[in-house]
């Protein structure tokens, strides 16, 4: 869609045309939902997130400086739903996360070429606070004092947290590398390498928490 | 080492995520989803709109009730300590004692409204040697509580006590007080004569009485509830501002009658309650919640009562999955559904009474009641796989006359002022309630004090 397009699309979302803001909707809805699905437990969730997020954009378009970059714009809208969605829960889970941090041993990652979907399963499955925290710096490009900022939590508990999400992260990584070799039989015992401590209960509940 | 390893890994993470557009499969039922909340972002947006039609409204019902009871308050007993009514002689020998029509406590047997009486007649008697007399009648006597005592000498119309005497009314020679039945009773030289009947307690005391005249004739002449002392009987001009006070009196009386038809109560409640929430027809899986907050009355007739107020509630309930209704879609459906709502209750009813004797009153009422759903705070229980725990909103829903109130009233007067009330009632949905659309009912019953902010004693 060129920029003229858009903006007269736009326009017309203005006017409430519930068309164009249909078209609007259609074409921006994958990257919207993107953006939501990193920060929800599920898609469930994540739709329920980004129609929110697309109800703030309909509502605040006149707002929008046509100046910047659209996508920007409305990627900063569904970030900011996306935490507002869970904001009430997150201040306890860093508390609960920040005891919970530990130290697991550092392997190499393997070089394993992973698709979006077991990238996007990962990220999900991560705990709450931990995943919006990883979301924010290493995707969003955010400092931990910005982060800090956006949550209401302390730099030092976002460290935590990112370091806790890293963690997990190689953990499933490695898991996910495993997987072939358990295929072709070298390695039936994969479990017995996870550790009781290691264990998060998100393996068992799809990382939601309850 | 380990800042790129770190670094290695959210570079996979931002990369692979990146091309999400590409990943992400458009589904109709979210665009559904999103034109529910669209509809629903139009409709909210009418009734803001509205707002302030409904906030004048309601603000337009507290003025008037609000000026209703400072209008009747100015009938109060008391209001003017200062309204006693004298005639004062202005002759130190013809008069030798001031004659009032006193009050002990220095309330005013008159009905103090100044739309009622509200003059002061200056008796002129021109001086004729000793029988020269001149008083001043302030806010003429004797009715302390018009309502009532108006009603009653509406049905003891125009009685005329008149008292002669050929010399000087000593003091105590004309008294009134209240006898035992409630009578005011004006006594002169022992001869007790009823003046008018009145139940009124507190109200008058004429101990001291006096009227005196040295020239000889005193006349009480008590019309319609309204004591007119009449210093000299001969004297024209006397008679002729007494003739016409009386008259005036009489044209407000007949306005304060006609007023009275209608005992335009105005009631301040404040109410609690804890009640049983539930969804749909049975209460056997209801939730105790809590109400509380503030109504008011103003009565409309005898019998019919309109009153409004704002309730705070608590409302919790637990429903099964299939009463609740939602646009998510759960990739397994949660079993049941625990819901904490915080809810502004507005309720409109109108109240009529069945029963109302003594110090008791029986009532029944029915109104209507707008929902504003402050907080929604639901949790889900599943059997299975599970999904979401919790969903929360605020400020989201509101149900505009979305709720039937059906309620008994007993109230018991514990004085002129207040009354405890005991309620039981319901609220039955119109509409289906909240961000689950349930069929939220509640029932319970509700206690609380009654302030009479304008009314009549209780008989």
């Amino acid at each position: 869609m060129g920029e003229a397009d858009l903006h007269e699309l736009i326009s017309a979302c203005i006017q409430q045309e519930r068309k164009s803001q249909k078209m609007l909707y259609n074409a921006f809805y994958g990257f919207a939902m993107g953006i939501c699905l990193r920060y929800a437990n599920n898609r469930y969730e994540a739709s329920e997130i980004m129609n929110q997020g697309f109800m703030k954009v309909f509502t605040s378009l006149h707002k929008y400086d046509s100046s910047r970059p659209f996508k920007a714009w409305m990627g900063r809208i569904m970030m900011n739903m996306s935490i507002d969605y869970y904001r009430s829960n997150l201040k306890m889970a860093y508390t609960d996360d920040l005891e919970k941090a530990e130290n697991i041993t550092h392997n190499d990652l393997p070089d394993q070429k992973l698709h979006y979907n077991e990238l996007l399963a990962m990220i999900q499955q991560l705990p709450q606070a931990a995943r919006t925290v990883f979301n924010l710096f290493a995707i969003e490009g955010y400092s931990h004092e910005e982060i800090g900022e956006l949550l209401g939590i302390s730099a030092g508990t976002s460290k935590s947290n990112l370091f806790k999400a890293r963690e997990k992260l190689k953990k499933m990584i490695l898991k996910a590398a495993e997987i072939p070799k358990n295929f072709n039989g070298t390695n039936n015992t994969q479990i017995v390498a996870i550790s009781n401590g290691n264990l998060y209960l998100g393996f068992l509940n799809n990382g939601i928490r309850l | 080492m380990i800042d790129d390893e770190e670094n290695n890994l959210d570079h996979r993470f931002k990369e692979g995520l990146s091309n999400a557009e590409d990943n992400i499969a458009f589904r109709n039922a979210d665009w559904d989803a999103m034109e529910k909340l669209l509809d629903e972002k139009k409709r909210r947006k009418g009734f803001i709109f509205r707002l302030p039609v409904i906030i004048s409204g309601i603000a337009a019902m507290l003025l008037m009730a609000l000026g209703f009871f400072f209008l009747r308050t100015g009938n109060k007993p008391g209001a003017n300590k200062n309204d006693v009514a004298n005639v004062k002689p202005a002759h130190p020998n013809s008069l030798n004692n001031t004659t009032d029509t006193a009050i002990s406590n220095g309330t005013n047997l008159a009905n103090n409204n100044p739309n009622t009486i509200d003059k002061t007649s200056t008796y002129k008697n021109p001086s004729k040697g000793n029988s020269a007399a001149r008083g001043t009648l302030k806010n003429q006597p004797i009715v302390k509580n018009s309502t009532e005592l108006v009603a009653g000498l509406n049905t003891k119309p125009h009685k005329k006590v008149t008292g002669k005497t050929n010399g000087v009314v000593k003091n105590s020679d004309i008294e009134s007080g209240i006898s035992n039945d409630g009578k005011l009773v004006y006594q002169h030289n022992g001869s007790k004569t009823d003046i008018l009947n009145t139940t009124d307690e507190t109200a008058i005391k004429n101990s001291n009485a006096d009227l005196a005249n040295a020239s000889g004739t005193a006349v009480l002449s008590i019309d319609t509830g309204l004591a007119v002392a009449n210093l000299s009987a001969t004297d024209k001009q006397l008679n002729n501002s007494s003739n016409r006070y009386v008259a005036a009196v009489k044209q407000k009386q007949k306005a304060a009658i006609s007023a009275t038809g209608n005992p335009h109560n105005v009631i301040l409640s404040i109410l609690t309650a804890p009640d049983v929430n539930g969804v749909g027809s049975s209460f056997s899986q209801g939730q105790l919640g809590t109400t509380s907050g503030l109504m008011l009355s103003v009565g409309l007739t005898h019998r019919l009562t309109v009153s409004m107020g704002a309730m705070y509630s608590k409302k919790p309930y637990m429903a099964s999955f299939s009463q609740y209704n939602t646009t998510f879609q759960f990739k397994d459906n949660p079993t049941n559904v625990y819901a904490d709502c915080r809810v502004l209750d507005i309720p409109i009813n109108i109240d009529y009474r069945l029963y109302s004797k003594g110090r008791n009153l029986f009532a029944v009422g029915t109104g209507i009641s707008s929902y504003f759903m402050l907080r929604e705070n639901y949790h889900f229980d599943y059997t299975g796989t599970p999904g979401p725990s919790d969903y929360n909103i605020s400020n989201q829903n509101q149900h505009i006359f979305g709720v039937l109130n059906i309620n008994a009233t007993y109230q018991r007067r514990i004085n002129e002022k207040f009354g405890l009330n005991v309620q039981p009632y319901m609220k039955l949905p119109l509409t289906n309630i909240g961000y689950g659309k349930v069929d939220l009912q509640s029932t319970g019953v509700a206690v609380g004090v009654s302030w009479y902010l304008s009314s009549s004693r209780p008989k």
